[in-house]
């Protein structure tokens, strides 16, 4: 099995100057977990998730942290207030993985290996499309249902 | 690639009714919801034909995610703008030999300018990949009639040629722009750009008067025959005859065909003859779209194209 059997052909993403909130807001409503950062010609320069925005409120309070630092509702919120009009580019991942339509399973392996839920998807450097997850559990369904 | 925008796409119920008594309870004999609008009918031709499709447009609540998740189960790219307001739902009521009793569209969805401007960066993002685009239907509210113009100038910057097929002032502000083709959409008006619509003359001259302000193709789908008018030249296309299932993607897969030769050479026979064929192959299903391109192009032999005498 390769990619561009298990990928969403969706080219959902943002710019570096998109704002926090304009990325919440897209990542509630698409049902994705994070969204490759693109360029002007579509080129994949960035990947943005929940837990970047998250860690942007919260800094240095990693998702695997007890619930301590959220007995602050009223605080919690001002500051997420604040942090929605930071930009993409001061919180984004630089250096994404992105992998191509005719890789091979392998990139299963490193989604698990190293907890990725979302991969984009790349030719010639442009986005085409993403890799999830979920997706991915679907289609390995949908495989096992046919046999 | 080609990129088709629809930004008042919608749900489409399409009803069966086996008689056409519509003032009593009727039971419906066959019903489907599909993802409709004129860039996503024709998104999906285009796909089947060949040539990649990305669609864009706006969607939002349960109607958009039901168009964005049929979509995804093809191979077409989608890049939507998600808005607050939900997708409007269209419904089609069709008798047995797929006559349209009655078509019930809602208006479509408010969007603001914050989401205007969202889709238009968007479409600035997508238009350095596309060798074509295509702007097909209405337009949901909040949204200027003079958007489609704007969007053809931002792809005539790219280098871009731009189809559109819409109707009444959108068109008429479209057309301004000077796009590469249009398909007028006279559904519901007997007139336009002050010519009475009616017979193939009359069609002609309302094609020529598009053409006199810097189009270059103007095609016209008119029921059993469609019309292919350059500023030289004129043709009449007529269509084989079929059992219609459902009629009301005509149009879009007529633009399909066409597009689908014309990215890569101005053949402008091959071009007719696939539009044709992808109009007639969309008539013969209940869903109104083209789902092979073998069946499209079983229906090239068939095509009857004749140049008309503009003298």
């Amino acid at each position: 099995m390769k990619v561009k059997d298990m990928m969403i052909r969706d080219l959902t993403s943002v710019t570096d100057m998109a704002t926090l909130k304009e990325v919440a807001d897209m990542l509630s409503y698409s049902r994705l977990s994070g969204v490759p950062v693109v360029d002007d010609q579509g080129k994949v320069i960035g990947f943005i998730s929940e837990k970047d925005i998250i860690e942007s409120a919260f800094p240095k309070v990693g998702m695997d942290t007890d619930m301590l630092f959220v007995r602050n509702w009223a605080q919690n919120y001002l500051r997420l207030s604040q942090v929605g009009e930071s930009l993409v580019k001061d919180y984004m991942n630089q250096n994404p993985v992105c992998v191509e339509e005719d890789d091979d399973e392998k990139v299963v392996k490193f989604m698990l290996s190293e907890h990725k839920k979302t991969l984009p998807v790349t030719r010639d450097e442009k986005l085409i499309g993403v890799v999830t997850r979920s997706n991915l559990c679907r289609v390995l369904m949908e495989k096992s249902d046919k046999k | 690639m080609i990129a088709t925008v629809t930004l008042n796409s919608a749900v489409d119920k399409i009803f069966i009714l086996p008689t056409r008594i519509l003032e009593k309870l009727n039971r419906v004999e066959r019903g489907i919801s599909i993802p409709g609008g004129g860039g996503i009918n024709s998104a999906y031709a285009i796909q089947f034909l060949g040539t990649e499709a990305i669609v864009m447009g706006f969607v939002g609540g349960m109607a958009g995610r039901f168009i964005e998740d049929e979509i995804r189960k093809t191979q077409i790219s989608t890049n939507f703008t998600y808005i607050k307001e939900q997708n409007r739902t269209d419904h089609i009521i069709l008798n047995k030999r797929g006559k349209v009793l009655a078509q019930i569209n809602e208006k479509g969805p408010w969007v603001s300018s914050k989401e205007i401007d969202s889709f238009i960066e968007s479409f600035k993002r997508i238009l350095p990949r596309c060798e074509m685009i295509l702007l097909s239907g209405s337009l949901p509210q909040g949204v200027s009639p003079d958007i489609y113009a704007d969007l053809i100038t931002l792809a005539q910057e790219r280098d871009v040629r731009v189809v559109l097929k819409t109707s009444k002032e959108v068109l008429q502000s479209g057309i301004k722009a000077k796009p590469y083709m249009v398909l007028p959409d006279i559904r519901g008006t007997d007139v336009l750009m002050g010519i009475k619509i009616n017979g193939v003359k009359r069609r002609v001259e309302l094609a020529k008067k598009i053409l006199e302000q810097g189009v270059r193709i103007v095609v016209q789908n008119v029921g059993n025959y469609q019309l292919f008018v350059t500023a030289e030249k004129a043709w009449e296309i007529k269509l084989p005859e079929v059992d219609i299932i459902n009629s009301i993607g005509i149009g879009d897969a007529l633009i399909a065909g066409v597009m689908n030769i014309l990215k890569d050479r101005e053949d402008f026979l091959e071009a007719m003859r696939y539009g044709a064929a992808a109009s007639v192959a969309s008539v013969l299903h209940v869903e109104a779209k083209v789902n092979s391109r073998e069946q499209v192009e079983g229906f090239l032999d068939r095509i009857e194209i004749k140049e008309l005498d503009l003298s």
